[in-house]
């Protein structure tokens, strides 16, 4: 399979400990990181061809710009409005997960700090959303 | 601030109101009574001046009724008419007699036979002349002034006198001085007399047939003072001045000058002109108040309302203010603590983020040492990494405890009737199914229900329950129970256990956040939990105790009264039975 995920996550041992999982668990064959919500909105809306996503893992908390208003803008924009959006980030605020779900995220989940269980949440997040899921 | 000047400014107006009402309508009563004293003293005038002018009419009578009137007669007849008590102010009744011209001698002749030696007819003169004749009560004063005075030689009586003859009616006089002991102003009043049986219709024949006149003197004072003790205020003054005009030269009588007001005072209150025809002439009478008019009751209302409702205005002033002031206090005080929210809840979720990252970090980095160098470690540098994974992971439930525990406070409950049976067993099946080896009867009583939020008291009842779960861990026959008391009213809801129970000294240590009464290793958990359950019985208005022996279990008991959520007579809520067995 040619999959491509879009990791946004500021944080670069959650970024590592992301990458690995999913390497271990063989969904995707390239993930491209970008560090903060400028940066991904460059990639996906910047100049020149790039690889079109299928899946965004979006964490909430980053500088710059932040993880709401990327989503924001993602859904503004015809080429991405229907971009499955996972939130995964550290926060358990209702208002976060309401604000996600209003914006049109597809999934909220909290990384958990036990590794096992974020491993496995990684996991069947991406089994879910790049393989059972039917995209347009 | 604003609203109590309003609220000044409002009770201000009303007072206004009400004084320009009151004081209109005291005006308006003063008013009337003044006017009302007024009219009363110019009636009295009319119908005095009226019986005066009768009994002069009455005098005419006895000239009519007899071919001469001798002096005998006159004087019998004036007696009987007892002037002095029933006409005060009458000083003298007189005949002034008709004497054609060149007949004084002869008249002054037949006058002196009568034996009045010295009379005269002063001033004498060649033309006709009105020689006062009969004068009484004949006193010395009256004698000496009026006898054989020719009243028809001073203009300001002959005027009268010829009118008087042409209409055949009563005329005064302008103002005169009669003199006489008593002085004063006066004026008097000429009724003609015409020869008897003559035609009289018209003014030719009234001339022709005149013979004289019967005179009244009236001396102003005595005449209207009489009048005004009897009928006027002696608060209001009052003037009459003869004639058309004002000024001291018309003035026949002023009351203010008696009752010893000199006119210098304050303008008066109420004042009223009325004039009155008096023998045919015009007579002003002038009303006014003096400064004594208008202490009575009703003059003190308006100052009273004035008064009453400044001092009313200050105190309601006083109070808005002071309630704004409180108010702005207390608002000020909830923002405060509406800003100390904001920074709790933003500080929580810093803690959310920001501290579990790392922890993740610790947890996920030692868990990959384990699975990939593993091999290079032996069993200490392992159990080590083991430790490092729990202790994160531990840390993690903490966090989240804790963030729970605060998010309590500012949650909104949501209320409804909870069945806590229902969620006491499904808790207890959980507990259960997680530790199948177990084995624990619980014995939880049916229908047991309660006003409050159903997720909070399922948090609450996890705690209690879970920690009756965890503490009788250790039991060969463990037993929970969940239930309710009634005492007197009030239900008592409980979780008892047959763990190792606790030692009452430390029972207050039990509720306080991190507070633990057993060690770690020995029973795991946050020391959060009855904390948490704490605020939450809080929350819904009601108390918890522990009870408990060491080595005879532990008991929780609570009370769920959302109606008194005040914390004031909280401790009168467990019955005393109770609170015995629990200190």
């Amino acid at each position: 399979m040619s999959k491509t995920i879009l990791l946004i996550e500021d944080n670069p041992d959650d970024e590592l400990l992301t990458l690995r999982t999913l390497k271990r668990s063989n969904i995707a064959n390239e993930v491209i990181v970008a560090r903060d919500g400028a940066e991904a909105l460059e990639y996906l809306f910047g100049e020149g061809v790039r690889v079109r996503p299928e899946l965004v893992l979006l964490d909430l908390k980053l500088p710059r710009i932040d993880g709401l208003e990327v989503l924001r803008r993602l859904r503004a924009d015809r080429r991405t409005h229907l971009l499955p959006v996972v939130i995964l980030t550290s926060s358990r605020e209702q208002q976060d997960i309401v604000d996600g779900y209003d914006l049109g995220a597809n999934s909220y989940i909290r990384k958990p700090v036990d590794f096992d269980q974020f491993s496995e949440a990684v996991r069947q997040l991406g089994l879910y959303w790049l393989v059972l899921n039917e995209v347009p | 601030m604003a609203v109590a000047y309003a609220v000044l400014a409002g009770a201000l107006f009303l007072t206004g109101v009400a004084w320009y009402y009151v004081s209109q309508n005291a005006r308006t009563q003063e008013q009337s009574r003044f006017d009302e004293a007024a009219q009363r003293t110019l009636q009295a005038v009319d119908r005095r001046m009226n019986t005066y002018v009768d009994a002069m009419f009455g005098t005419r009578g006895l000239f009519a009724a007899s071919r001469s009137v001798e002096r005998g007669e006159f004087r019998a007849y004036v007696r009987s008419l007892d002037l002095r008590r029933r006409y005060p102010g009458i000083q003298a009744l007189g005949y002034a007699r008709r004497v054609p011209a060149g007949g004084l001698e002869a008249h002054v002749e037949s006058v002196r036979e009568e034996g009045y030696e010295g009379y005269e007819v002063r001033p004498g003169g060649r033309g006709e002349s009105f020689p006062l004749v009969y004068v009484e009560p004949e006193d010395a004063a009256n004698r000496s002034m009026f006898l054989g005075r020719n009243m028809y030689a001073a203009g300001v009586h002959r005027a009268a006198m010829d009118r008087a003859r042409d209409v055949n009616l009563p005329r005064a006089s302008g103002k005169v001085a009669p003199g006489g002991p008593a002085g004063g102003p006066g004026f008097m009043i000429y009724l003609p007399v015409y020869r008897n049986g003559a035609p009289v219709s018209t003014v030719p024949e009234r001339r022709e047939a005149l013979q004289g006149y019967v005179v009244a003197v009236f001396r102003a004072r005595e005449l209207l003072e009489d009048i005004f003790i009897q009928q006027g205020d002696p608060s209001v003054d009052f003037k009459v001045y003869d004639g058309a005009e004002f000024g001291e030269e018309y003035l026949l009588y002023d009351r203010g000058s008696t009752a010893g007001a000199d006119g210098t005072g304050p303008a008066p209150l109420f004042s009223q002109t009325s004039t009155l025809q008096v023998g045919g002439r015009l007579w002003i009478l002038r009303f006014s108040t003096l400064p004594g008019f208008g202490t009575s009751p009703q003059e003190n209302l308006p100052r009273l309302v004035l008064y009453s409702g400044l001092a009313l205005s200050l105190v309601l002033f006083g109070l808005t203010a002071m309630l704004a002031r409180s108010r702005t206090q207390a608002e000020r005080a909830r923002s405060e603590l509406e800003e100390a929210n904001r920074e709790l809840e933003s500080f929580s979720y810093t803690v959310s983020h920001d501290l579990r990252a790392p922890l993740r970090s610790i947890n996920g980095f030692s868990s990959i040492l384990q699975e990939d160098y593993a091999g290079r470690l032996d069993e200490e540098g392992r159990d080590y990494l083991r430790r490092v994974s729990a202790a994160s992971q531990n840390m993690g439930r903490l966090i989240d405890a804790l963030l729970d525990f605060s998010r309590l406070r500012n949650r909104k409950l949501r209320t409804e009737r909870v069945d806590l049976s229902g969620i006491a067993r499904s808790i207890a099946d959980e507990l259960a199914r997680r530790r199948p080896e177990r084995r624990v009867e619980f014995a939880i009583q049916p229908g047991v229900t309660a006003r409050g939020d159903p997720d909070l008291l399922r948090v609450a009842l996890e705690n209690l329950l879970g920690n009756a779960f965890k503490f009788t861990g250790k039991q060969e026959r463990a037993r929970i129970e969940f239930g309710v008391e009634d005492a007197g009213g009030a239900p008592i809801y409980f979780v008892r256990d047959n763990g190792p129970g606790f030692d009452m000294a430390y029972a207050d240590k039990l509720f306080g956040a991190f507070q633990r009464l057993h060690k770690t290793d020995e029973f795991e958990g946050t020391g959060i939990g009855l904390a948490t359950v704490r605020r939450i019985v809080e929350r819904h208005g009601g108390e918890i105790r522990g009870v408990g022996a060491v080595g005879r279990g532990a008991a929780f008991y609570f009370t769920l009264d959302l109606d008194r959520e005040k914390p004031s007579r909280r401790k009168q809520r467990f019955p005393r039975w109770f609170r015995r067995s629990g200190s």
